[in-house]
């Protein structure tokens, strides 16, 4: 799972999902739900043939730049495979993007905080009273 | 028959109905307010208040299917394809009819963006300025007074000097300053030749009755978090509460209405709570359940008296439906412009309402706008699922797009048809109350506004420096009504209206509509709550007046 979540968002000038804490969100996620837990298991599976088919070689053997190839090889058709593309993609992406890690790579304040908003005098245009 | 236990119903509590019951309350009436949907709490019960509120739907916003027969839409004009969203691909009929749907004490003004807009005098005038629809029986002048003690109430904050509008005083608080996204905007529209203006916002900058100001999270459409938006929630029917005299029963479901025997009007409101039926009996009886809920409610109460529902005599009722025209794009800016900040829509061009040169067009008028947050680009995660691809590339795109996506917008007012309408259908919702069938379509001049309206984005977009379009949208394929209005339109003649100018139901005394379903039309491309508010003020004054002279 680590090496899936690493391929979909891996770490470059910023922290990847890995060093985010991602792989704690998508197990608690599997943990809340037995159904997306098993369309992971069997969409791991599918993925793992899918290199052995591609490359002859595990997933976990490949280079990150393989790994992105047999990943994005998923997408397309029916069965395991493709809804296990659909659904790791937006966990993934919803997780890590709600991190602390994120929010600073983005240069981003979370609306719960509230931004400090100060009234100020607006510019242009002519008070009808004034 | 027994004495009525309340002065006044008022069903459904949203910007008519919170209006409505906050006039009677405080002339001394004792209101019964039905509420279908539950109170919210904002401190605790919008996801903005939590750490994945990106995950969490609108809590208000219900499906539209629950009330809306899913029927197949109106067939297209494939052969213009400059109508329909996206590029590939022209749908062959439209899709189903689809409302934004909103249940909760405070209606769509939970959800709405805060849009504060007076009509434009003209847009009272719809026959005489664009040669379609009819003349109100109501005038700017005559619902200004009105306007400005609803402007007061919600603490609008603008700025005066709109010269598209009637001239009119200072607003209750100032305006919110342009984002930076709309002062690029601002700019590109200089070029062409318009001027972007500040949106009137019920979004007060100042305190008003002890709430927070507006704090700019964006995040309007979810519900405000810190109680700054003045839905009628925490506004009028806040402040109705405080007379001691308006009762509130959230879950409360009118189901029809009753009429006395000898005609004199309406008699008893039937609702469901809890599971059980029950009957309220009031003096004076005010709908406000929106322009879908209040036809709907009105055509269901058939009786041997009525057999094809209150108010119907004249087959009006459900006919000449609104809804909105509209089209968007989204577009990347090449600036980094926070635009997950700030009101959602903080300002708007309305130089292309004129109605000269759209009568000379054969449309109606329309006004564009730009919005942070419409194109469902809001925080990262949004973001995030809207760029394709993963990997490094995906990263890179995210730091490349976050706060730099706005949606450019026009809004248009629709041609009122009789054949747009709404009907009872035979398919029955859970409670066993027949769902309405909504048949609507764009007729030619609303068609050649959205072909207006997308050149005039596309210009837009140009001249504001757009790196990139994401998305192209159309109500012309695709339905997603917003201001849905019209149904029991106002009048003057039961031939060809369903209430009076002062919103009472033709051939029923007591029976009054403070929302939506009354307005003969959209206001050229504004948005209709302010409106749908200062008609619900005067309503409550007519009834405030026979009462007295009773």
């Amino acid at each position: 799972m680590d090496a899936v979540l690493d391929t979909l968002i891996p770490d470059d000038e910023y922290p990847g999902a890995l060093r985010a804490g991602v792989p704690n969100r998508i197990e608690a996620l599997l943990t809340e739900s037995t159904r997306r837990a098993r369309l992971y298991r069997r969409g791991l599976a599918a993925l793992e043939s899918r290199s052995r088919r591609a490359t002859g070689r595990s997933f976990l053997e490949l280079s990150p730049d393989e790994r992105g190839e047999v990943l994005a090889g998923l997408q397309g058709g029916f069965g395991p495979g493709p809804v296990f593309f659909h659904y790791v993609r937006r966990d993934a992406m919803t997780a890590y993007y709600s991190t602390p890690e994120a929010y600073e790579m983005l240069a981003y304040g979370p609306p719960l905080n509230g931004y400090a908003y100060t009234p100020v005098a607006p510019e242009g245009g002519r008070d009808a009273n004034g | 028959m027994a004495d009525p236990e309340y002065d006044a119903v008022v069903v459904g509590s949203g910007a008519g109905g919170g209006i409505a019951a906050l006039v009677l309350c405080e002339a001394g009436l004792n209101v019964l307010l039905l509420e279908r949907g539950r109170r919210y709490d904002f401190r605790t019960d919008y996801p903005m208040s939590h750490a994945d509120w990106e995950r969490r739907g609108d809590p208000f916003v219900e499906a539209s299917h629950e009330t809306v027969k899913v029927e197949s839409g109106a067939p297209l004009d494939r052969g213009r394809p400059r109508l329909f969203s996206g590029t590939t691909n022209p749908r062959r009929l439209r899709s189903a009819f689809h409302y934004r749907r909103v249940l909760g004490l405070g209606g769509t003004t939970l959800h709405y963006q805060g849009e504060a807009h007076r009509f434009a005098d003209y847009a009272f005038r719809s026959a005489s300025a664009y040669g379609f629809g009819v003349d109100w029986p109501v005038t700017y002048e005559e619902l200004e007074p009105y306007y400005e003690r609803v402007e007061r109430l919600l603490g609008v904050a603008g700025l005066p000097g709109n010269l598209f509008k009637p001239p009119r005083g200072s607003f209750p608080t100032p305006a919110h300053p342009f984002s930076p996204a709309s002062r690029l905007v601002g700019k590109g529209a200089e070029a062409l030749g318009w001027r972007l203006q500040y949106n009137p916002l019920a979004l007060p900058t100042r305190s008003v009755d002890g709430r927070s100001p507006c704090r700019h999270t964006g995040g309007c459409t979810s519900g405000c978090i810190f109680g700054a938006k003045s839905s009628m929630d925490v506004s009028a029917i806040a402040r109705a509460e405080r007379t001691g005299r308006l009762t509130i029963e959230t879950g409360a479901r009118a189901l029809r209405l009753e009429t006395r025997p000898d005609g004199g009007g309406v008699d008893r409101v039937i609702y469901s709570r809890d599971g059980a039926t029950r009957a309220v009996r009031a003096r004076v009886h005010v709908l406000a359940a929106g322009a879908v809920e209040t036809p709907r409610l009105l055509l269901h109460s058939r009786s041997g008296a009525h057999p094809d529902g209150i108010g119907n005599e004249h087959d009006q009722v459900g006919r000449n439906f609104l809804e909105s025209v509209t089209v968007s794009l989204n577009v990347r800016l090449d600036q980094a412009l926070e635009a997950y900040r700030g009101p959602p829509i903080d300002a708007r061009i309305w130089d292309t309402a004129d109605p000269k040169q759209a009568a000379k067009a054969g449309r109606g008028g329309y006004a564009l706008g730009v919005s942070s947050t419409m194109g469902g680009y809001h925080g990262p995660v949004s973001y995030a699922l809207r760029t394709d691809g993963f990997g490094p590339a995906h990263k890179r795109a995210m730091r490349e797009r976050f706060g730099r996506i706005v949606t450019l917008f026009g809004v248009a007012e629709q041609e009122p048809r009789a054949e747009n309408r709404i009907t009872l259908s035979d398919e029955p919702d859970q409670q066993g109350v027949p769902k309405v069938s909504v048949r609507t379509s764009h007729s030619d001049r609303d068609a050649r506004a959205i072909e207006a309206m997308f050149r005039d984005c596309d210009a837009l977009a140009r001249a504001s420096g757009a790196v990139e379009t994401l998305g192209r949208y159309s109500t012309y394929d695709r339905s997603n009504a917003s201001h849905v209005g019209g149904g029991c339109r106002m009048g003057t003649s039961p031939a060809d209206s369903v209430t009076d100018p002062r919103c009472r139901v033709h051939g029923q005394d007591n029976l009054f509509i403070c929302d939506a379903s009354v307005l003969p039309g959209q206001g050229a491309g504004d948005s209709p709550s302010l409106t749908i508010q200062a008609l619900a003020w005067g309503t409550a004054g007519e009834i405030i007046r026979r009462w007295r002279s009773a």
